[in-house]
């Protein structure tokens, strides 16, 4: 072999390799987690357990991922509440309008009224279980399709 | 003082290994001019190869310069010159340029002398200042073969190695050139080996080594060359040494050589101008080479000398010899072949040409599409108390809506980045292999492969910007494409650079620019399929290999910027494959530019010089 390319080990190569990687594995972890779910440091909301006792949820905070379904209410004070379609694979509830999907209202706060929510939108919601057992959204975000 | 000691190398495995040297013994002094010499394909330009430490194949034997042996410790890169077959400039810079940036790169500028009149002085040793002007392209065989051996003479080497440096020139001009190599032997007290088929200015040489079929048939003087061939004259050696094998002649000759080279020691002692040849008398037998009956070996002597005093004279030649002046900084190097490769574009006007159409044409290709801006939405009635049939009748309106618009929004975005990769393709797709062996050249002499790439970074990262950024910029404002426009920029120009930089890394691993460039353009080929962003690919083959496709990664990462839009809705209805979140593709973006550029630098660092 010529002298100048004989194999000896090349430390720096293997160690920049190994950065690359190390570095690669760790960033998408990382980014992967907070892209795919920005509140996943919260409960996810059992719709079956709301809906049959929402008093006992008072006060705790949930999140949501849902189909905008249904324009419910408007008030200028208070703000829009819309229907929500939740994929709940686990449900059984008689709540359901079909096996796997149940639909609760969110009260979406005037805070929020920058949102543009429209018919058949995916979102993700940070909701909190008011006193009066009212779903009322803290923080709101489109969902990707998964 | 270069000496060989049983050097062979060997090509191929198993049972096709085939020797191209086999067991040769030479030792050279300083300021000694030699001749190597023998008929095609005997090994000359290997044995060059093999003294530079870049042939290919596997060696045995010593090599050592100095009275150091090279495989523990290699030559420094001013101490060795080697002017190779091929041309080592830039068509597209003068020769004064070519000689001050060979300057730039492989000697630290003294404080007090001015570059620009070193190479000025460079240029006139080598009789090319007439020309110092003038573009690589317009000149000569033989001022290409003069600026070759000035761009060696930047860094005042010791030992000067010339590949064929006459071959294709005139009698005249070949005749120059072996006296301009003389004069840089005798007056730079340097040793050249000169590798040539012409016998024409044989006796300029100090010495002659003949090899055939990869051995030593003789090294000696030119002037008893046709005395120990028994040749009338020095053209006729090549048929002479067909006469017998390659083996005969080497036993020949080492059997006989310090008798042979005592004699001419003698003869030269008597009368140190030699006009009388009948005075050598030859020996020859049926199987043997003709030899001289008697002897002085000049190399043995050479060779049997105190290694103290060698060792001695060694260190006293790196104090003195600004030879041994180290390399410029990695910086500064990258600085300089920065520089370089800026000149050489703006110098190149097809090469400019092309970019600025790249450059304003491609943006005008995804704008045909949304040439008065993007259609607006409808959106569905979200009161409760509409009937079904109107529901069914606005949802279907609604679908055939996003179909048009989601797939319209999505196409152009997927357009504009599978361009943009397309244009990373072209940027740096032969960047590194259409001037490989410059690069080796370049190494052997001291430029670090990392500065190297460096440069072409910072280079290709300046039309990876003009082109991304426009791009982005144009399809943005006429097309009306909304969404966060700096986030937009970044993922485009992301694209763009992922390409650069992985096709940069092809480039640095193929063998021809053709290759390289056709690989290049076959990644580009496969963005657009295996993005998923027209035709959804199974989960299992999109898991494998989305994460190699940049075009997936920028698309996805656009499309997500559309987040407050209505547009994000309907093509999520739209799209089948998944989109990633923002960060994440910005993640991955960056991570194939990190890897094509480590790809680069690893490619660059290995030695290629077939």
């Amino acid at each position: 072999m010529a002298r100048r390319s004989r194999s000896k080990p090349n430390y720096l190569i293997i160690g920049a390799a190994a950065v690359l990687i190390l570095a690669a594995i760790f960033g998408a972890k990382i980014f992967m987690g907070e892209g795919n779910d920005p509140y996943r440091k919260f409960e996810k909301l059992d719709t079956q357990t709301y809906l049959e006792n929402s008093n006992s949820l008072r006060g705790n905070v949930y999140k949501i991922e849902g189909e905008v379904m249904n324009d419910l209410a408007w008030s200028p004070s208070q703000g829009r509440l819309f229907s929500f379609g939740i994929n709940n694979s686990s449900s059984e509830s008689s709540y359901s309008s079909d096996k796997h999907t149940s639909v609760i209202p969110i009260l979406i706060p005037v805070s929020l009224n920058s949102t543009n929510i429209q018919k058949g939108q995916r979102f993700m919601v940070l909701i909190e279980v008011m006193d009066n057992g009212i779903l009322r959204a803290k923080e709101i975000t489109k969902a990707s399709k998964s | 003082m270069l000496q060989l000691d049983d050097v062979t190398l060997f090509v191929g495995k198993g049972d096709n290994i085939t020797p191209l040297l086999a067991d040769v013994r030479l030792s050279f002094p300083q300021g000694h001019f030699v001749a190597i010499i023998g008929p095609s394909g005997c090994g000359k330009s290997t044995l060059l190869k093999v003294i530079a430490g870049v042939a290919q194949g596997e060696e045995e034997g010593t090599i050592s310069w100095n009275g150091r042996n090279l495989s523990e410790e290699d030559f420094s890169p001013s101490e060795i010159g080697y002017v190779p077959q091929f041309s080592i400039a830039h068509d597209d810079l003068t020769a004064m340029e070519c000689v001050q940036y060979a300057m730039s790169l492989r000697v630290v500028a003294k404080p007090g002398v001015s570059p620009q009149e070193e190479c000025r002085l460079i240029l006139e040793k080598v009789r090319l200042h007439e020309a110092a002007n003038r573009l690589v392209r317009v000149l000569s065989g033989g001022q290409k073969r003069r600026l070759a051996l000035a761009m060696e003479l930047v860094s005042s080497p010791a030992m000067l190695l010339a590949d064929e440096v006459t071959s294709g020139l005139d009698p005249n001009s070949e005749d120059e050139i072996v006296r301009l190599l003389a004069k840089i032997a005798h007056e730079g007290n340097r040793l050249v080996l000169s590798v040539t088929h012409s016998l024409q200015n044989i006796e300029m040489y100090d010495s002659v080594v003949v090899l055939y079929q990869g051995v030593v048939a003789y090294h000696g003087p030119a002037e008893f060359l046709t005395h120990y061939f028994q040749v009338e004259n020095p053209q006729k050696l090549y048929s002479q040494l067909g006469n017998q094998s390659a083996k005969s002649w080497e036993q020949s000759w080492q059997k006989h050589k310090d008798a042979f080279l005592e004699s001419i020691r003698a003869i030269q002692d008597e009368d140190p101008v030699i006009e009388n040849t009948e005075m050598v008398t030859f020996e020859s037998t049926e199987d043997e080479a003709p030899v001289l009956e008697e002897s002085f070996d000049i190399e043995s002597e050479k060779s049997e000398e105190n290694p103290k005093t060698l060792e001695v004279e060694a260190e006293e030649v790196e104090e003195t010899d600004p030879n041994f002046a180290s390399i410029p900084s990695a910086y500064s190097q990258f600085s300089t072949l920065f520089g370089r490769r800026l000149r050489i574009f703006f110098r190149n006007r097809m090469q400019l040409l092309l970019q600025l159409g790249l450059i304003f044409g491609f943006p005008l290709l995804v704008a045909v599409f949304a040439w008065n801006g993007l259609p607006q939405v409808k959106n569905l009635s979200m009161n409760l108390d509409l009937d079904v049939v109107h529901q069914l009748m606005e949802a279907k309106d609604f679908l055939v809506q996003a179909s048009k618009i989601g797939s319209l929004v999505s196409g152009i975005v997927m357009f504009q980045v599978i361009l943009l990769t397309l244009m990373g393709a072209n940027n740096s797709g032969r960047e590194i292999a259409a001037e490989r062996l410059i690069l080796e050249k370049e190494k052997l002499a001291g430029v670090r492969a990392a500065s190297y790439v460096a440069s072409k970074a910072a280079f290709l990262g300046i039309l990876v910007f003009a082109q991304s950024i426009w791009m982005g910029l144009f399809i943005h404002f006429i097309c009306q494409l909304p969404g966060e426009l700096m986030m937009q920029l970044l993922l485009l120009l992301l694209a763009n650079a992922a390409m650069t930089a992985i096709c940069l890394g092809i480039s640095s691993f193929m063998p021809t620019a053709e290759q390289a460039s056709l690989v290049s353009i076959y990644l580009v080929g496969f963005q657009l399929p295996l993005s998923g962003a027209v035709l959804a690919l199974p989960q299992w083959l999109g898991d494998i290999v989305r994460p190699f496709i940049a075009a997936y990664w920028s698309w996805s990462g656009v499309l997500q910027t559309l987040k407050g839009e209505r547009y994000y809705d309907i093509i999520q209805t739209v799209a089948q494959t998944h989109l990633s979140p923002t960060p994440l593709c910005v993640w991955v973006l960056f991570l194939h530019v990190l890897v094509g550029l480590f790809i680069a630098w690893v490619g660059c660092q290995r030695t290629r010089w077939e």
